[in-house]
């Protein structure tokens, strides 16, 4: 089918909704100032259900098939395949449960609300835009939304001093890592002469010294989005300053936008210098699992824990990307799925141990099991899932993305993967041991713990225990899209 | 009583001699099933998750007043008792049927993940080693919770965790695939961690880490041997009707077989992997120490059996001579730390070492008889060395202490608790008429052959081991009558209610062996013909 500029602007409908429901937010925000949260979170709510709803609908209309490279649109600014709409259908449904914990936040941004909400499906907007792009120029102008709108979202609510502090942190780093990526794009520009990522993969098949650093700084600009070593001192300190929610969605959307992003980038662009980017990814892959694991079993915030176990779990994200052929690409999207769902329901219950002023060191967690036992359980299981413990639904990632990588020859590394494993499973045990087993404070109340937030937990909670079950049908689906990046 | 034995051996013989109906291309392929009805294919599903069901039911009932304590424990109860009918049931089912060899029974499998180019199946099945080990899981699972009946600390956490931890054994010991057997075998981890670390004794935190640490490291272990055997067998499955039946390159074999027992080993527990052991039956509370010792250990033989041995058998073929020597140091270790402690919780839990060693001997030797008795020694020991465990909880709670040198002519006052705390030990050491006495003659009988000097060396090791038993109800219970325990409280009608029963189940296994021998051995020789032809 011949894209016209009417099935273009179809194929933007998804997209579309988000602007309309982040412009509804701003408009809200200036013409009735009482409009309570309620009113902005069916907004927004609305917007990303329009959103996902439509997702659906064109996954049932599209021809089935592994190859299948669905549509495009705007010279490959815009593609439309399995892999797009599994990673949009993610993207907004993180998005969505961080706008049910905004809740626990009413208190913080009762001034502007509006725009916190805004700037909230502004970077879902760039996350979305992000994964379903396969052109530099719009894959710039997306990434620079997400990290943009995050940045404004982290330094907007300010519920401690070190949420300035991380805004700033974030913002120069990104800059930094920008700027690497924008260098690294350059460079391929001039090798391929073209922005298409397809185009420039036919035209630069020879590895060359040019196309050798084009991929490695366009890989090191990407991996400084996400805080994966060398910077991996980024994650830790946003994480533990911005306001929980925010830093659930940083942790979740954020890595899940920009690891979507890497496999087009990575896979669709640089098969040329294959052997080159491998040897770059494995030795990130190593270093961030290893790095990631050790640390969190020394951290005494619970942020930091739940942090550098995500970190970790990011290195064996990386693992999948190693994978190469369709199961590594469906191993990442099911890891990239797993990995945010477990950080959501952590942040979801920091959120809510923080509400009632309590610290974020391990001392203050101490017999939450007596206080919130249902607050308790799920953030055992999310740190657990996320430590990769079976029978937990991130054991499963963690087991496809290691196969995906000794699969494709990277045996060395399962060396890695188990000790990092078993190191970050005594760190989310230590964890575990603090809410259940210490005594709790005599008068300690209950958490107050809103329906929405209670919603949040309890979907995480299900689909971390319940999703072990089906994991085959989640498989099946990313498998699909897989095969969309992955070239033919 | 011999006669029975006799009988029973017998009948081994018959069906150990090489008229085992083997497929030539694939010797263990499931030979012909067995005739009769079907039975319902869900039962090993609902064995193994009505337990589950039940901790879910808990979670939602509150633990405020006393009633309501009362009904977790209730709901706690029946989630342990559901299992045990089911195996019972199945048990019943099998004791009439007749075997030729390597029969899986109640087996269902379902594909569970085949959009990966390694497929896992939902395989579940027991068979003659399988189907005792999960009577006598179910039973202590049972007996655990009515040991836990009178604790009113955190009811509900500990019937929940108890619940969990049931559904992982239960599990392990049913699955017939590497994927879902890690899943189960994990699942213990953390229950356990917390049962220990929230209900333990004074050094409880250092009892709980240890055995989480040795435990992730276990893990971590069979999860690389099973990436090695889906890897390296060429069948892209985790299946065992798949991997075990493939002849893999030595090299393969020998690192697989490695990795699988040092898995293993840590849960036996095999000298010098055994501190955690050791910790976790001295300091955990009485039902904890009592499932650790009776129910874990074992899942560290099984596994030993059904995937050192049974997908590894070059390996296990190559290094048995290896196995045997830990035995002998295992043996008189237990012996040895049994004699050097004054606490009558650390002589349990050596004594548990030098027993698990006996068994590690019959799987050094792969020879039909010994790992006959070695099951049945697995069954004895859970049993009678469980009984031990509790009573030892009982006396502490009742003397105030478990130092030896400070107990003594207890049996005045508690002569039910000795005559208990005999019958237990009786069982452990084998006694004739209890069920370690069948098990370790046939486990001696059968290792004898191969390897004749470390037999001898372990039988010298259990000889102590028995002498240090014996001295210690010696200094427990026999002797003047001392002031101090003047008004020391027989076993109660709840306690009775839950040794009694082991007691009796010993003594059933002890007098008919020949009924159970029969289901154990179709189970065994299924490894037993893989090390032969393999």
């Amino acid at each position: 089918m011949k894209p016209t500029v009417f099935t273009a602007l179809v194929d933007l409908l998804p997209e579309a909704m988000l602007v309309l429901g982040a412009v509804v937010c701003l408009v809200l925000a200036a013409a009735r100032r009482r409009s309570g949260i309620r009113t902005y979170q069916a907004v927004s709510g609305a917007a990303l259900l329009a959103a996902i709803g439509m997702n659906f609908a064109y996954l049932r209309g599209m021809p089935a098939g592994g190859a299948n490279p669905g549509y495009l649109a705007f010279g490959g600014g815009l593609v439309v395949d399995r892999f797009t709409l599994f990673m949009t259908a993610t993207l907004c449904a993180f998005s969505l449960l961080t706008v049910l914990l905004g809740t626990l936040l009413s208190d913080r941004i009762r001034t502007h609300l509006g725009e916190y909400h805004a700037f909230l499906l502004l970077a879902t907007l760039g996350a979305v835009l992000l994964v379903s792009t396969r052109e530099m120029i719009s894959l710039w102008v997306a990434a620079e939304l997400l990290s943009v709108a995050l940045v404004l979202l982290v330094g907007t609510v300010k519920t401690s001093r070190l949420g300035g502090e991380a805004a700033v942190k974030q913002l120069v780093l990104g800059v930094a890592s920008s700027g690497v990526l924008l260098y690294g794009l350059a460079l391929l520009y001039g090798v391929g002469g073209s922005t298409d990522l397809v185009e420039v993969a036919h035209t630069a098949t020879h590895p060359n010294a040019a196309l050798v650093l084009a991929m490695a700084l366009t890989l090191l600009g990407l991996l400084g989005k996400v805080g994966i070593v060398p910077y991996q001192r980024l994650l830790p300190d946003v994480l533990q300053g911005a306001p929980a929610p925010v830093a659930g969605l940083l942790a979740s959307l954020g890595v899940a936008a920009v690891m979507g992003l890497f496999l087009r980038t990575v896979v669709t662009a640089f098969p040329a210098v294959r052997f080159n980017w491998q040897a770059l990814v494995a030795a990130a892959a190593a270093l961030t699992m290893l790095y990631g694991s050790l640390l969190a079993v020394r951290q005494r915030s619970v942020r930091r824990v739940v942090a550098h176990l995500a970190l970790a779990q990011l290195g064996v994200v990386l693992l999948g990307v190693l994978g190469l052929e369709n199961q590594g690409v469906a191993t990442v999207m099911f890891s990239l799925f797993t990995g945010g769902v477990a950080v959501i329901a952590a942040a979801a219950a920091i959120t809510l141990v923080e509400g009632s002023g309590t610290s974020d060191t391990l001392a203050g967690y101490e017999g939450l099991s007596r206080r919130s036992p249902g607050v308790a359980l799920t953030l055992s299981l999310a740190v657990l899932s996320l430590a990769g413990l079976p029978p937990l639904i991130g054991f499963f990632g963690r087991v496809f993305t290691v196969e995906a990588a000794v699969m494709n020859g990277w045996a060395w590394l399962l060396a890695v993967a188990l000790p990092a494993t078993v190191v970050g499973a005594v760190a989310a045990v230590r964890l575990v041991r603090t809410l259940f087993v210490a005594a709790a404070d005599e008068d300690a109340l209950p958490l107050d713990e809103p329906a929405s937030a209670r919603t949040v937990l309890t979907v995480c909670g299900v689909a971390v225990v319940g999703l072990a079950a089906a994991v085959q049908p989640l498989l099946a689906l990313a498998g699909a899209g897989a095969g969309a990046v992955v070239p033919h | 009583m011999s006669a029975l034995l006799v009988h029973a051996a017998h009948a081994i013989l018959a069906q150990t001699n090489p008229t085992i109906p083997t497929n030539p291309a694939n010797p263990t392929a499931p030979a012909t099933t067995p005739t009769g009805p079907e039975f319902p294919t869900v039962l090993l599903t609902s064995l193994v998750f009505s337990s589950m069901a039940c901790a879910l039911i808990i979670l939602f009932l509150p633990e405020r007043t006393r009633d309501q304590r009362g009904r977790i424990r209730i709901m706690g109860l029946v989630g342990t008792v559901i299992p045990l009918l089911f195996t019972v049931g199945g048990l019943n089912f099998q004791m009439g049927q007749e075997f030729s060899g390597g029969t899986i029974s109640f087996e269902e499998k379902h594909n569970w993940i085949d959009s990966f180019p390694i497929h896992a199946t939902y395989h579940l099945g027991v068979d003659g080693i399988s189907l005792p080990l999960l009577f006598l899981t179910t039973i202590a699972f049972t007996v655990a919770a009515l040991a836990a009946w009178r604790n009113d600390v955190r009811p509900k956490l500990f019937f929940i965790l108890l619940l969990v931890l049931e559904t992982g054994v239960n599990g392990t010991l049913c699955a017939l695939d590497y994927m879902l057997f890690s899943v189960f075998w994990a699942m213990e981890l953390v229950p356990t961690f917390l049962m220990i670390a929230i209900w333990g004794g004074t050094m409880r935190m250092r009892a709980a880490q240890r055995y989480l640490v040795y435990g992730l490291v276990s893990l971590a272990l069979l999860l690389a041997s099973a990436f090695l055997l889906a890897f390296k067998s060429g069948q892209n499955s985790f299946d065992f009707d798949l991997t075990n039946t493939v002849n893999l390159v030595k090299a393969i074999s020998f690192t697989g077989f490695w990795l699988a027992f040092a898995a293993f080993a840590i849960r036996l527990p095999v000298v010098p992997l055994h501190t955690w052991m050791i910790d976790a039956v001295t300091e955990s509370s009485p039902p904890v120490a009592f499932l650790v010792s009776s129910v874990l250990t074992k899942l560290g033989a099984y596994g030993m059996i059904r995937i050192a041995l049974g997908a590894f058998p070059t390996g296990a073929g190559r290094f048995g001579f290896v196995l045997a020597v830990l035995a002998i140091i295992g043996t008189f270790w237990g012996f040895l730390g049994a004699v050097g402690t004054s606490d009558l919780r650390r002589v349990i839990a050596y004594s548990t070492l030098g027993q698990m060693s006996v068994v590690l001997l019959a799987v050094a030797v792969g020879q039909a008889i010994a790992l006959n008795g070695a099951v049945l020694l697995m069954m004895a020991h859970g049993l009678g060395t469980g009984m031990l465990v509790l009573l030892s909880g009982t006396i502490e709670d009742r003397a105030r202490t478990r130092d030896i040198r400070r107990l003594g002519g207890l049996a005045w006052q508690a002569p039910r608790l000795a005559a208990l705390w005999i019958a237990g030990g009786f069982t452990a050491i084998g006694v004739p008429l209890f069920a370690g006495f069948a098990a370790e003659l046939m486990l001696f009988t059968g290792s004898f052959a191969a390897h004749r000097w470390a037999t001898l060396l372990v039988m010298i090791g259990m000889l102590l081991n028995t002498g240090v038993l014996l001295w210690t109800l010696q200094r427990v219970f026999f002797g003047p009558a001392r002031e101090a325990f003047a008004r020391v409280r027989d076993a109660t009608t709840l306690e009775l209610f839950y040794l009694v029963p082991l007691a009796g189940v010993a003594l059933l296994l002890g007098v008919f062996p020949g009924r159970l021998l029969p289901i154990i051995n179709n189970g065994v020789l299924s490894i037993v013909s893989r090390i032969n032809g393999g």
